[in-house]
């Protein structure tokens, strides 16, 4: 059925980086974990040994899923089908910037300027273009949600540059 | 019966109007994120934790638990209507559900969801009032070792057992567990992982872990990846009352359903999937209608819509008697406890019976609640399902900023939200389980807790948790469930 089949070489490179990086995860943990103080006391139990047992599992886990996806693939993952529809990066970009304005913007503009932003943005990440209409939807939802929680719970939102 | 009196006690805590209204707002908001695909209980409940801080704990938690069990009702509505399911634990009432509205039964299809699930849900809170307290006289005399391997027991079931693969599945639990090591030690007071930054020694908050795979990682997937998928929306056709014929056909199905679900939920095996797959299996051998089964047979909708309910319930009672989340949901409604220096299991029901009994009986008005609003007003939730992809998924993600900074007022936590968001993306393409990391950072501290209390009173032998026959059997079971798979395939190979 599919006609964009990647060549066997490549096909799960994906797979070999992400298994690197758990295995990179386990190491990084395990190298944090040296640097915490020794347990104290008769027991020798301490801030240690939990670190220890999660990052020697996490590095041991790594390692398996290298073996896994060097020998054939993740178990039960379709590598071709995954091919077969191709990501659709521009929207991911759009609602990346999104969230990211959000962050960078939410203290200093605020919480409603902020959310009609990322509404916007990630509406145009759906294809959606009526850009006018989702500003006008978007502070509705932020506007609303900012009021109920600032005035009615009391739970402070930030105002921004905006008087209320 | 004592039982009965602090049930009695419960329900007027529960009957009164405050936590009546909370009640009413938690199922009513479960039932529209059940039906809305992209947000789940789990995510609502997550982006909700902020106003813990605003609201009284017994109307705090009765609203969450509302929104567990309601989404449970709400997720049939879209499975039945739309061809796919809102929840997972819905996945098999699509299939038959699906069907019947396509044949013009979509009112009977949804009476039968909706009145099961009153049926399971009402069936279960019973069970849950009576079984509760007798977990908790066992449970009472628990040490540290015994809960270290019954936690041990639940990271190995909700991870390595349910799933297409248990190392995928361990992986996301150790991510999580990791997770829920940044922070400052409880018990010594070192901070790991913080790397100086203010907002990590605190620890990262379940809020945005929980709405950064789910919410943040969705989006990004259905954007990017998923934008073919066109959605055909069956027509309200048919009566909600069903006919005779309908009752006939479906009380058996919604007992067994019931009896199914329960026990799963309530045994530290997590998750509703599995439950509703076996009672729609089980369904299919018993019925007098087998050439009806994938055209739209009303018993594969009605067993496995009482067991997603009961199996719902059934995790309450892990949760509420042991401490033991099994679900992702469950996880953040022991985060919600937590919120208010409350921990779930046996001490919460001497400690603070009152609460526990309100919220007990809240569940039984708050089933009530929801057959009302599943089966009249069924049309509503019908409505939500119309809106368009692009203003479904902006609106999340401004709630989703919402949540998490409302939780402590800080641009990090969004920076941060997006970078899990990206985590979930991840482990989304490439198939592994989300649910096994919130339990992982919820539960992975307190596991932490019970086993440096294990080895003190052992003074470092780890023989203690083979000492206790208890605790040996526990671990002697998740033993058996990580190498008996993998052993029994190397035996049928030699």
């Amino acid at each position: 059925m599919t006609t964009t089949t990647t060549p066997e070489a490549t096909k799960h490179s994906g797979q070999v980086l992400l298994s690197v990086a758990v295995v990179l995860l386990g190491t990084a943990l395990a190298y944090g974990t040296s640097q915490l103080p020794e347990a104290s006391g008769y027991a020798k139990v301490g801030p240690r040994l939990m670190p220890s047992i999660v990052s020697g599992g996490l590095f041991v886990l790594g390692l398996l899923l290298l073996k896994e996806s060097l020998t054939g693939g993740f178990h039960r993952v379709d590598e071709d089908e995954h091919a077969a529809t191709p990501t659709n990066w521009p929207a991911f970009l759009w609602i990346s910037a999104g969230l990211v304005l959000n962050g960078l913007l939410i203290v200093s503009a605020g919480f409603v300027i902020a959310g009609t932003l990322l509404f916007v943005l990630a509406a145009r990440g759906f294809e959606s273009r009526a850009y006018v209409r989702n500003a006008v939807v978007g502070v509705a939802i932020a506007g609303f949600t900012y009021a109920f929680f600032t005035y009615g719970l009391g739970l402070a939102l930030p105002a921004g540059i905006l008087p209320f | 019966m004592e039982v009965l009196n602090s049930l009695a006690q419960g329900f007027s805590l529960a009957l009164t109007m405050q936590n009546l209204m909370w009640c009413f707002v938690g199922v009513t908001l479960g039932t529209a994120v059940g039906v809305l695909p992209g947000i789940g209980p789990a995510v609502t409940v997550a982006l909700l934790l902020p106003v813990t801080t605003k609201i009284d704990p017994s109307g705090a938690l009765i609203m969450f638990a509302g929104i567990y069990y309601g989404a449970m009702y709400g997720g049939s509505t879209t499975s039945i209507l739309l061809n796919t399911p809102g929840e997972s634990a819905t996945i098999v009432t699509a299939m038959e559900g699906n069907q019947m509205a396509k044949r013009g039964r979509a009112g009977a299809a949804l009476g039968t969801s909706a009145i099961g699930s009153f049926f399971a849900g009402t069936l279960t809170v019973v069970a849950l009032t009576f079984v509760s307290p007798l977990v908790v006289d066992i449970a009472i005399q628990f040490g540290p070792p015994e809960f270290f391997a019954l936690m041990v027991l639940a990271f190995t079931t909700v991870s390595a057992v349910l799933g297409g693969s248990a190392l995928r599945g361990l992986t996301a639990l150790f991510i999580g567990l990791a997770i829920g090591l940044v922070g400052i030690d409880s018990q010594s007071g070192t901070a790991r992982f913080a790397f100086d930054v203010p907002q990590l020694l605190d620890g990262i908050e379940v809020v945005t872990v929980a709405v950064g795979l789910f919410a943040v990682g969705e989006t990004l997937w259905t954007a990017s990846k998923d934008y073919k998928t066109v959605e055909t929306m069956n027509a309200m056709r048919g009566s909600i009352w069903m006919t005779a014929q309908d009752w006939k056909r479906s009380w058996g199905p919604w007992l067994r359903g019931t009896a199914i679900g329960f026990p799963f939920g309530a045994m530290p095996a997590g998750g509703a999937e599995i439950p509703t797959f076996l009672s729609y299996a089980i369904e299919k051998k018993l019925t007098k209608h087998p050439e009806e089964f994938g055209q739209g047979a009303i018993e594969g909708v009605a067993g496995p819509e009482a067991a997603n309910n009961a199996s719902s319930t059934g995790t309450m009672t892990t949760l509420l008697a042991l401490g033991l989340p099994t679900s992702a949901t469950a996880a953040i409604l022991l985060a919600a406890f937590q919120q208010y220096g409350l921990q779930p299991g046996p001490l919460l029901f001497v400690n603070s019976a009152d609460l526990v009994w309100a919220l007990i009986a809240s569940m039984y008005i708050g089933n009530i609640m929801l057959l009302v609003l599943n089966l009249p007003l069924v049309g509503i939730w019908v409505k939500l399902l119309k809106i368009p992809k692009p203003m479904l998924y902006s609106g999340i993600l401004i709630f989703a900023t919402l949540g998490v900074f409302g939780m402590r007022q800080s641009a990090f936590d969004i920076f941060l939200l997006y970078a899990i968001g990206l985590l979930g993306f991840l482990m989304r393409r490439y198939d592994f389980p989300t649910a096994p990391v919130i339990i992982g950072m919820i539960l992975g501290p307190l596991a932490e807790a019970q086993l440096r209390r294990s080895l003190s009173i052992s003074q470092g032998d780890w023989l203690i948790f083979l000492q206790k026959p208890l605790s040996a059997s526990l671990l002697a079971i998740t033993a058996a469930m990580l190498i008996g798979p993998w052993a029994w395939k190397k035996l049928r190979q030699a």
